[in-house]
């Protein structure tokens, strides 16, 4: 590669055509993928317990498109989503697919935003204390939190939480997203993979940058110790957290699944085993390409932000090496 | 380091008279993989331990822990909690074991394999491990394991799908090291293919990382197996895992939550303990950690 002939801005260009080209395949792999997974999934949208009488069925079939061969389905779906329409829902008879995803969307999106902030917030602020601190039985508890809460489950968290504060204590909701209070369990629920995976991260980053010497130096030049902690130790010792805010995103969407299910919130997750109950293929789709694009673009921004807080980066090219 | 493979202690020679026993050189792998073994014991012989899980006691249902007979109470058909914790483990243990030992022979395979061929196929088949990274892995898992009919080995099937990348990419990364040694020079000056050169020194070089990784793999199977079965979408009825008990207690936990709670208590207490073995594993086995 001699990318190092090129102008600053020319390599930005070459780095967002990468990464779109990028982004492109995978969408393109994850909608095949999809959709021959959906097609040989067992039953169809329209087996319904109760027999439907052959002439509906057909009627049914045609409306939708699915007495045609598969590739002339596959057609007309990819063309439609050319035009940004992700089809009719095949259960949700009066609705579009595009409609519920919109709605559901907003839930997930508010719900795992928040939880973010709350877990990679709380993260930092524990996993820099763990690290800092000279006192063996503060960081061996607080490592003992970090290890806890990578270890429970989301549902089983969630499930004693409604248990305690809810059912037995009578504090706050168990369910639904009524006002901001019902927001107090499911986000904390689902901040606990951020948090667990942010503070083991900065804990052992921390640690290795404390051990180097120019905090050494700073120390002996006269400079405080929460201003070298928190000026030269935390921020380069950030630099790697945001290089898991991928993987702390994806396993987010994971969360949702049981978080939604426990709180009974309409998010994107819900909608989606629901939807593989019904065998809505056209809601599956929509809802499996809304988070392909979401987990596309957040890495994206986390690669940007990556050379924006390490120079050293910015002239290489993230995807090479590894 | 020892031919068989054998750890020997941070102490070395030290160690000898039976001064660094294995629970104190090495507490965590120590403790940690016995209870392991406890739960593997439990999921082998519970159900010869307690009464019949499937036995239906229409008198005695959801009755808390520590009734005669049933440590652990029963569940909303009176059937007995213990024996069906037991037969629960050999569901999410099996699922965890075998999408470890699936998953580790894919990756090691494919990263040794990319390692050893390098260049254009090198960086090919690490951008395939790039685009499976950035799948939605959960929901191909689940349209996997639906489309395969959810049994257990269709989930095992489906998890190892999106498990062997980050063996593969760890396998990788170690095999480029090791061919940067001295020995390959002279393997390969005596005459030796780099077939056998993988088979006879490669390979016994990485198996510390492998085990490493299957011991990592393990917990993430079961954490996922776990929440597919308690949205509903892992194993079906007649089996039954703790995922499947945790959402059988869920459904009932404002009249049972013991239901709810003994399941929950043995997927912690297991997932503490397999993450503290990998992290005891990987202080000694992972080279970086050194």
């Amino acid at each position: 590669m001699n990318t190092f002939t090129l102008k600053p801005q020319d390599r930005m260009t070459d780095f967002f055509l990468k990464r779109l080209l990028a982004g492109l395949l995978t969408l393109f792999v994850v909608i095949n993928l999809t959709f021959v997974l959906i097609r040989l999934m067992p039953g169809g949208p329209f087996d319904k317990e109760h027999a439907t009488s052959p002439q509906i069925m057909q009627n049914l079939e045609a409306k939708y498109h699915l007495n045609e061969p598969l590739y002339v389905q596959y057609g007309i779906y990819m063309k439609n989503l050319l035009h940004g329409d992700l089809g009719p829902s095949y259960y949700y008879k009066s609705r579009t697919v595009n409609d519920i995803v919109g709605e559901a969307f907003g839930y997930s999106l508010l719900l795992g935003g928040l939880a973010m902030i709350l877990g990679v917030g709380l993260g930092v602020l524990l996993g820099t204390m763990a690290g800092m601190t000279r006192n063996l039985q503060l960081d061996g508890f607080l490592s003992l939190l970090g290890v806890s809460s990578l270890s429970i489950p989301s549902f089983i968290f969630g499930g004693l939480l409604v248990l305690l504060f809810a059912l037995q204590l009578n504090w706050l909701p168990a369910a639904t997203l009524q006002t901001p209070r019902h927001y107090i369990l499911p986000v904390i629920t689902l901040s606990l993979v951020p948090f667990a995976y942010t503070f083991l991260l900065v804990r052992t980053a921390v640690k290795e940058t404390r051990a180097q010497v120019f905090v050494l130096v700073k120390r002996s030049f006269g400079v405080q110790a929460p201003t070298v902690a928190i000026r030269h130790v935390l921020r380069n010792s950030l630099v790697p957290l945001v290089s898991i805010l991928g993987p702390i995103a994806a396993a987010l969407v994971t969360g949702s699944f049981a978080v939604e299910y426990i709180f009974a919130v309409p998010g994107l997750g819900k909608h989606f085993v629901n939807a593989v109950s019904n065998r809505d293929y056209t809601l599956i789709m929509g809802i499996t390409l809304l988070y392909s694009v979401v987990l596309i673009v957040f890495n994206t921004l986390t690669d940007i932000l990556y050379g924006f807080l390490d120079p050293r980066l910015r002239d290489k090219s993230k995807l090479e090496g590894a | 380091m020892g031919a068989s493979g054998v750890i020997t202690s941070p102490q070395g020679a030290s160690r000898g008279k039976g001064q660094a026993m294995p629970w104190t050189a090495y507490p965590k792998i120590f403790w940690c993989g016995l209870f392991f073994l406890a739960v593997t014991l439990l999921a082998l012989l519970g159900p010869v331990l307690g009464p019949d899980p499937t036995l239906i006691n229409p008198e005695l249902p959801t009755s808390a822990p520590g009734i005669a007979g049933h440590w652990f109470g029963t569940d909303d058909l009176g059937r007995d909690l213990f024996s069906r914790i037991a037969v629960g483990a050999r569901i999410s243990l099996l699922i965890g074991i075998a999408t470890a030992v699936v998953a580790v022979i894919i990756g090691t395979l494919y990263g040794t394999l990319s390692a050893m061929s390098e260049g254009r196929v090198d960086t090919m088949m690490m951008r395939l491990i790039d685009v499976i990274y950035s799948l939605p892995g959960l929901m191909i898992v689940i349209l996997f394991s639906v489309f395969l009919g959810r049994s257990v080995w269709s989930l095992v099937l489906a998890l190892s799908l999106f498990s062997w990348p980050d063996t593969a990419r760890i396998i990788r990364g170690q095999v480029l090291f090791l061919k940067r040694e001295e020995f390959v020079e002279a393997v390969h000056s005596l005459g030796g293919t780099s077939g056998w050169l993988v088979v006879r020194h490669f390979l016994p070089n990485l198996m510390g990382l492998i085990i490493l990784t299957a011991t990592i793999t393990v917990p993430r199977a079961i954490l996922t197996e776990s929440t597919l079965s308690f949205i509903g979408l892992g194993v079906e009825p007649p089996l039954s895992s703790w995922g499947t008990m945790a959402s059988e207690g869920w459904q009932l936990v404002r009249v049972a939550p013991h239901m709810l709670l003994i399941p929950a208590l043995f997927i912690f207490s297991t997932m503490v303990a397999l993450n503290l073995l990998g992290d005891g594993l990987r202080e000694v086995l992972d080279p970086k950690s050194r």
